[in-house]
C-alpha cells in the first residue's frame, strides 16, 4: 500500500517493513536476531526454524525492492553474540552494495560493546531533512518521527462479541511507528486517536482502517 | 505383630478398634499392600498408622533412615497426620522423628531434615520430587519401608497422580520390600484407582482391598428465597442472598462455608463482615493464596473452636478433621456429587454423627443441581476419576530431576517407567525422543551446542551440570500451573498473600483492593512483591479473581439434571427445590419450552449484541465445548461466518453478527457422529481447545520458565510465550512429542472422545425443540453473559477487519 507522509512516498510492505521510494530504501524496526538461540542458552528450547523464515523473508524484501540501503530502527539484536547473530552478519556480507544502516535500540546496547559487525553502520540516531529516526519514540520539533520499539499491536472489537488483536503501522501526528519485524515478539496494544490512521498487514497485503 | 498391643492403643484412648482397622492391621502383619476404602471422620489415619509405627518397633534400627513416607495432597492435611503420627508413636514409647515437608516448611526446618531424616515423613508429591532432586536421595530412601497415599481419589484424576506413580517406581528400586498403601474415598472407577497405584509390579499381586459397609449419614437442605423472583437469573456470586447464611451460622458453633473460587470466597467474606457484624472476631477466611501464618492460625482456631464461621475454598476441602465443625454451607452448584460429599464430610466428623450441609445455591437454575444430587446421593452414585495417561510433560520433568541429583542411565529408568500404569506404553521411540529433548532442546534435526540443560557424562550418566539449570528446575517442579504471581506485603512489613500479576498490573497507586479479607491501598511494585497499605477508603475496591479451573458439571449430573427437568416438563414439581424454582421455570416454559428426556432444547433469537444460537444438552461444559466447536465448524462450511462461542454446564451459544441458519443445520445434520473424529481434529485445531491444555504441558516440561521469585524482573526476557512455542510447533515440528500430547489431553481427557460419541448418539435420538423467543430466556441468561469465550471462523481476514471498530482512546 503506497502512503505520502511529509510530502514523500513510501509502500508498506505486508511483511511488516516500509519502502521509502525517494531513497530507495527498506526500513524495518524489531527484528530480534538471536531471541531463539537466547532462550536455548537458557535452557528453554525453541524452534530455530522461526529465526531461519525471518531471515529468509528478509533476503527475499530485499530481492523484490532492490534497494540502495537497509534503515534498522534499533533492537536488530535480542541480547549477547550467538550463531542466529552470524547468520545476519552472512546475509549482510551476501550484499555488498547494499548500504546497512542501524539506529542503536535498547536491547542492542547489550551486544554492541563486543561486536564485530560487518557492513553495518551504527548510530544512535539520525536526521535526514524533516524526519527523525530513532529506536524509541522522541519528540522533536518541525519534524516527523520514525521509530520501532513499541511492536504496536490494536485491538478491533463487532458486533457478535468479535475481537481481533493484530499488529499494524501507526501513523500519529509526527509520528510513524514501525511494526515489529520478528515474528518471536508480542504485541504493545497502543490505543491510536480518531486523527491517527492504522495499517494493518493481512496476508498479502496491508489495508488501512 | 502382638494383636494386643494393637489393641491396646485403642483401649489407652477409650475407643473400640473397628472391623477395619483390625483387617488393616492384619494385612500389614501379613506384608500386604493394599488400599483402604473407607470415609473421611472413620479414623483412617489411625488405621494404618498403629500398625506402621509397630511394625517400625520391630524393623526400625539406628541404620534406618526415612521408614515411612505419607503422602497428603493438602498442605492443612499435613499438621493433622503429623500430630497423629507422634500421639502414635509417643504411645509406643518411640522416640521418633516425625516431620513434614512441603511449600510451607522453612527453610532451616528442611536443612535440618538434609542433616537427619525424619523416620516419619509427611510430604506433598511435590517435595517428594525435590527430595529426588537432592543428591543424597537414594541414602535417604534405602530404608524406606512403607509408602501411605492419603486421599489418593484426589490425586488419581491429575498429573499430581503421575508424580506419585513416577516417585514409586522409583522408589520401589531402591527399596523393594517397601509396601505401598492408598488411602481414598469411593470413585466410581476404584478398581481401576487400585491398579494405578500398586503399577505393573508384584505389588497389585499382594495387596488387599480395605472396605467398610458404613455410609455417612448426610442431610442435605437447600437454603430457598421466599420468592424465586429473589434469585438472579445469572451470576456465579450470590452475595445478594448472604443474608439466608445468618440463621444457619447462628444455629451451629462453627460452621464453614465453601465457595468455589477464591475470588468468591473475598467476596463472602467481604459481605458477611457488612451484614453480620455480630461475628466480628468469630470469622475467618482461608485460601491457597492467603499466608501461610494466617492458614495456620485459621486451622487452629478451628480445631479449639474459636471460630463460629470460616470462608473457605477447596483448600479446606479435604480430610482435615475439624471437630467442633457441626455445619457446611455449600454456595453454588458444587458440580459433582463426590465434591459435596466431600464437603458434606467436613461436619460431623465422627464416626455415627450426621454431616450436615446446607446448599446456598447462586442463580435460580442451580436449584435444579441441588434437587439432582439429592436423587443421586439417594441412589449412591458416584463419578470416576479418569487417570492420566501418556503424560510426557510429566516425564520429562521428572527426567531432569533425577538429572539434577545423581543423575540416570536410560535403560535403567525406561523400564523402570514402564512399570507404571501411565508410561506403560511408552515406545523406544518416544523416550528416546524426550532424552533428546532434555539434551538438545528436542530438535532432533538440528544441535543446539549452547542448549546444555542435561548432558551425557563418559560412564553414561544423564546428568545436569549447571548450577543455574539445577536451580530453575527445582523451582519449576510440579504439575499445578498457576499464573506468574506476585507476593503482596504490607509497607511496613508482614506478608500477606500472593496475588497474579495480571490483576497487579491494572491497578494504578492509591487504588484500593480487597484481598485476604483486608482493604488494602496499592502503593507501587518492587522486585516481585507488591507493597501496600491499609486503605482508609470507606467503599471497598476491585477484588482479585485468579485463574483457576472451574470444575465441569459430571456427566452424572447433567443426567440428574435432565432427569429434574423432565419432571418439571410433566408438572412434577416433587422437591422443595423445584417448587421455589417454578415461577422461573414457568417463565421459560411462556418464553420458550422446557425439553423432556426425549427432547433437545435450540433456542434462536437476536438481541442489539448479534444474533443468537443456544442447545441445552446438559452434559457438562467440555463437552459442551466440543459440541459447540463441532457445531460452529461445521455450520463454517455453509458460509463464511465467524462465531464467538460460550458455554456453560447446562448448554453453549453461538454468537454471530450475521443470522445462523439453524433450519439448514438441522437439514445437514449437523449433530451426526460420524467423521467425528476427522470434524473434532479440524474444529479443536481452529478452537482454542489444544492451545489450552498445551499451555500447561509446555510449563511443567520446562519449556517455559515461569521466573526466580525475587529475581522477577532480570528473568523476565527469558520468558516466552507457551503459544508461541504452539504456532511454531504445529507449522515446524508437528511430530513434537508435546504437540501431540496437547491434542490426546483436548481429545481424552477434557472432551473424552468416547463420551462424545456416546452424547451425538444420545443427540440423535432426541427431537429436537427448536423455539425463537422474543427475548433471552432464563435458560440462555446464564450463559450469554459468561466473558471466557472461543472464537471460530471461516472468513477472511480481511473481511472481518471490515466489519470491526477499532478501540480508539477516549
Amino acid at each position: 500500500m503506497k502512503v505520502t507522509i511529509a510530502k514523500n512516498d513510501f509502500i508498506l510492505d505486508h511483511r511488516r517493513v516500509m519502502y521509502d521510494v525517494k531513497r530507495e530504501e527498506i526500513i524495518v524496526a524489531d527484528l530480534h536476531v538471536g531471541k531463539s538461540a537466547h532462550f536455548r542458552k537458557a535452557g528453554i528450547s525453541l524452534p530455530g526454524y522461526s529465526f531461519v523464515s525471518d531471515i529468509l523473508r528478509f533476503q527475499q524484501i530485499i530481492y523484490d525492492y532492490q534497494p540502495k540501503s537497509v534503515l534498522i530502527l534499533g533492537d536488530l539484536f535480542h541480547s549477547d553474540k550467538n550463531e542466529e547473530f552470524n547468520e545476519w552478519n552472512e546475509l549482510v556480507k551476501s550484499f555488498p552494495e547494499i548500504k546497512f544502516v542501524l539506529v542503536i535500540g535498547n536491547h542492542d546496547l547489550w551486544s554492541m560493546r563486543s561486536s564485530d559487525l560487518e557492513g553495518l553502520d551504527a548510530v544512535n540516531e539520525l536526521q535526514r531533512e524533516n524526519v527523525f529516526y530513532s529506536h524509541e519514540p522522541t519528540d522533536k520539533a518541525d519534524c516527523i518521527n520514525f521509530c520501532g520499539h513499541i511492536h504496536p499491536g490494536v485491538k478491533l472489537k463487532g458486533s457478535g462479541k468479535q475481537e481481533l488483536s493484530l499488529s499494524c503501522f501507526w501513523l500519529a501526528k509526527n509520528r510513524l511507528v514501525l511494526p515489529a519485524f520478528s515474528e518471536l515478539t508480542g504485541l504493545g496494544m497502543v490505543k491510536p486517536k480518531k486523527t491517527d490512521r492504522i495499517y494493518i498487514p493481512v496476508e498479502d497485503k496491508v489495508i488501512e482502517i | 505383630m502382638n494383636k494386643e498391643l494393637f489393641e491396646s492403643y485403642y483401649k489407652a484412648k477409650g475407643w473400640k478398634s473397628a472391623p477395619f482397622q483390625k483387617q488393616v492391621f492384619q494385612a500389614i502383619s501379613k506384608g500386604q499392600n493394599g488400599l483402604l476404602n473407607v470415609p473421611t471422620g472413620f479414623g483412617k489415619t489411625n488405621a494404618l498408622l498403629v500398625p506402621i509405627v509397630m511394625d517400625g518397633m520391630e524393623q526400625y534400627t539406628k541404620k534406618t533412615k526415612i521408614f515411612a513416607v505419607w503422602i497428603s495432597p493438602l498442605r492443612a492435611l499435613s499438621k493433622e497426620i503429623e500430630s497423629s503420627a507422634k500421639d502414635v508413636s509417643a504411645f509406643y514409647n518411640l522416640e521418633w522423628n516425625i516431620a513434614s515437608r512441603n511449600g510451607d516448611t522453612p527453610n532451616a526446618e528442611r536443612q535440618k531434615q538434609n542433616r537427619k531424616p525424619p523416620q516419619i515423613l509427611v510430604t506433598t508429591p511435590e517435595s517428594l520430587h525435590l527430595l529426588l532432586a537432592q543428591k543424597k536421595y537414594k541414602d535417604v530412601f534405602s530404608s524406606i519401608a512403607y509408602f501411605v497415599v492419603d486421599e489418593w481419589h484426589e490425586l488419581v484424576g491429575s498429573k499430581r497422580g503421575v508424580m506419585i506413580e513416577l516417585g514409586l517406581s522409583r522408589l520401589k528400586s531402591l527399596s523393594p520390600q517397601m509396601k505401598i498403601w492408598g488411602i481414598s474415598a469411593t470413585v466410581g472407577n476404584i478398581d481401576e484407582a487400585e491398579r494405578v497405584l500398586f503399577g505393573q509390579t508384584n505389588h497389585s499381586q499382594n495387596s488387599i482391598r480395605v472396605n467398610t459397609n458404613r455410609r455417612k449419614k448426610i442431610k442435605i437442605k437447600s437454603l430457598l428465597p421466599k420468592k424465586s423472583e429473589e434469585y438472579p437469573w445469572a451470576g456465579h456470586l450470590g452475595v445478594k442472598m448472604a443474608h439466608k447464611v445468618i440463621p444457619v451460622i447462628e444455629k451451629y458453633n462453627s460452621t464453614l462455608l465453601f465457595t468455589n473460587t477464591r475470588n468468591q470466597a473475598e467476596m463472602w467474606y467481604q459481605t458477611l463482615m457488612e451484614i453480620a457484624p455480630q461475628f466480628a472476631g468469630q470469622m475467618a477466611l482461608h485460601h491457597s493464596s492467603i499466608n501461610k501464618e494466617m492458614r495456620r492460625w485459621v486451622e487452629n482456631a478451628l480445631h479449639e473452636g474459636r471460630l463460629k464461621v470460616v470462608v473457605c475454598t477447596a483448600s479446606l476441602d479435604l480430610g482435615v478433621d475439624f471437630r467442633p465443625v457441626e455445619a457446611v454451607i455449600q454456595v453454588g452448584g458444587p458440580k459433582g456429587v463426590a465434591r459435596f460429599l466431600q464437603r458434606a464430610g467436613r461436619s460431623g466428623h465422627r464416626p455415627n454423627e450426621t454431616s450436615q450441609i446446607y446448599f446456598m445455591p447462586t442463580h435460580s437454575i442451580e436449584l435444579l443441581e441441588a434437587s439432582a444430587l439429592r436423587e443421586a446421593i439417594k441412589k449412591g452414585e458416584i463419578e470416576s476419576r479418569n487417570p492420566y495417561i501418556r503424560s510426557f510433560d510429566v516425564l520429562a520433568q521428572y527426567m531432569v530431576t533425577l538429572a539434577v541429583s545423581s543423575g540416570f542411565k536410560p535403560e535403567n529408568l525406561l523400564s523402570e517407567i514402564r512399570t507404571t500404569h501411565c508410561f506403560q506404553s511408552i515406545s523406544e521411540g518416544e523416550f528416546s525422543w524426550l532424552l533428546t529433548y532434555i539434551t538438545k532442546g528436542g530438535d532432533a534435526l538440528k544441535a543446539y551446542e549452547e542448549f546444555k540443560k542435561v548432558e551425557l557424562t563418559d560412564d553414561g550418566l544423564y546428568k545436569v551440570n549447571s548450577k543455574r539449570v539445577a536451580m530453575r528446575h527445582r523451582l519449576s517442579i510440579g504439575t499445578i500451573v498457576g499464573n506468574s504471581a506476585l507476593r503482596v506485603k504490607f509497607l511496613r512489613g508482614g506478608f500477606v498473600g500472593t496475588i497474579e500479576e495480571y490483576f497487579i498490573s491494572k491497578l494504578k497507586e492509591g487504588d484500593n483492593f480487597w484481598f485476604s479479607g483486608r482493604n488494602l491501598e496499592f502503593i507501587k511494585v518492587r522486585g516481585n512483591t507488591a507493597l501496600v497499605r491499609p486503605s482508609k477508603k470507606k467503599k471497598s475496591g476491585k477484588v482479585p479473581a485468579w485463574a483457576g479451573g472451574r470444575m465441569p458439571l459430571s456427566s452424572m449430573l447433567g443426567a440428574g439434571l435432565r432427569e429434574q427437568l423432565s419432571h418439571v416438563a410433566n408438572k412434577n414439581y416433587y422437591s422443595p427445590e423445584l417448587k421455589s424454582l417454578k415461577p422461573t421455570l414457568d417463565k421459560q416454559e411462556q418464553l420458550s419450552a422446557i425439553p423432556t428426556e426425549n427432547q433437545l432444547l435450540i433456542e434462536s433469537f437476536k438481541t442489539r449484541e448479534g444474533y443468537h444460537l443456544v442447545v441445552y444438552p446438559f452434559e457438562g461444559r467440555f463437552i459442551h465445548e466440543a459440541l459447540g466447536s463441532l457445531l460452529a465448524y461445521r455450520m463454517s462450511l455453509l458460509l463464511p461466518v465467524s462465531f464467538s462461542i460460550a458455554i456453560n454446564d447446562y448448554g453453549f451459544e453461538l454468537l454471530s453478527d450475521q443470522p445462523i441458519p439453524v433450519e439448514d443445520a438441522l437439514d445437514n445434520d449437523f449433530f451426526t457422529s460420524q467423521n467425528l473424529s476427522q470434524d473434532l481434529a479440524k474444529s479443536i485445531n481452529a478452537t482454542e481447545m489444544a492451545r489450552k491444555q498445551f499451555r500447561d504441558i509446555a510449563t511443567i516440561s520446562g519449556l517455559v520458565f515461569n521466573g526466580f521469585p525475587g529475581k522477577f524482573k532480570e528473568e523476565r526476557h527469558l520468558k516466552a510465550n507457551s503459544q508461541l512455542f504452539f504456532n511454531v510447533f504445529r507449522e515446524y515440528d508437528s511430530d513434537n512429542l508435546f504437540l501431540q500430547q496437547a491434542y490426546d489431553e483436548a481429545y481424552y481427557h477434557q472432551l473424552e472422545e468416547v463420551r462424545l460419541r456416546e452424547v451425538l448418539k444420545r443427540i440423535e435420538s432426541l427431537d429436537i425443540l427448536v423455539t425463537y423467543p422474543e427475548r433471552a430466556t432464563p435458560f440462555a441468561f446464564p450463559i450469554m453473559v459468561d466473558r471466557l469465550r472461543t472464537k471460530l471462523t471461516s472468513e477472511k481476514l480481511e473481511d472481518r477487519i471490515k466489519k470491526l471498530q477499532i478501540q480508539f482512546a477516549r
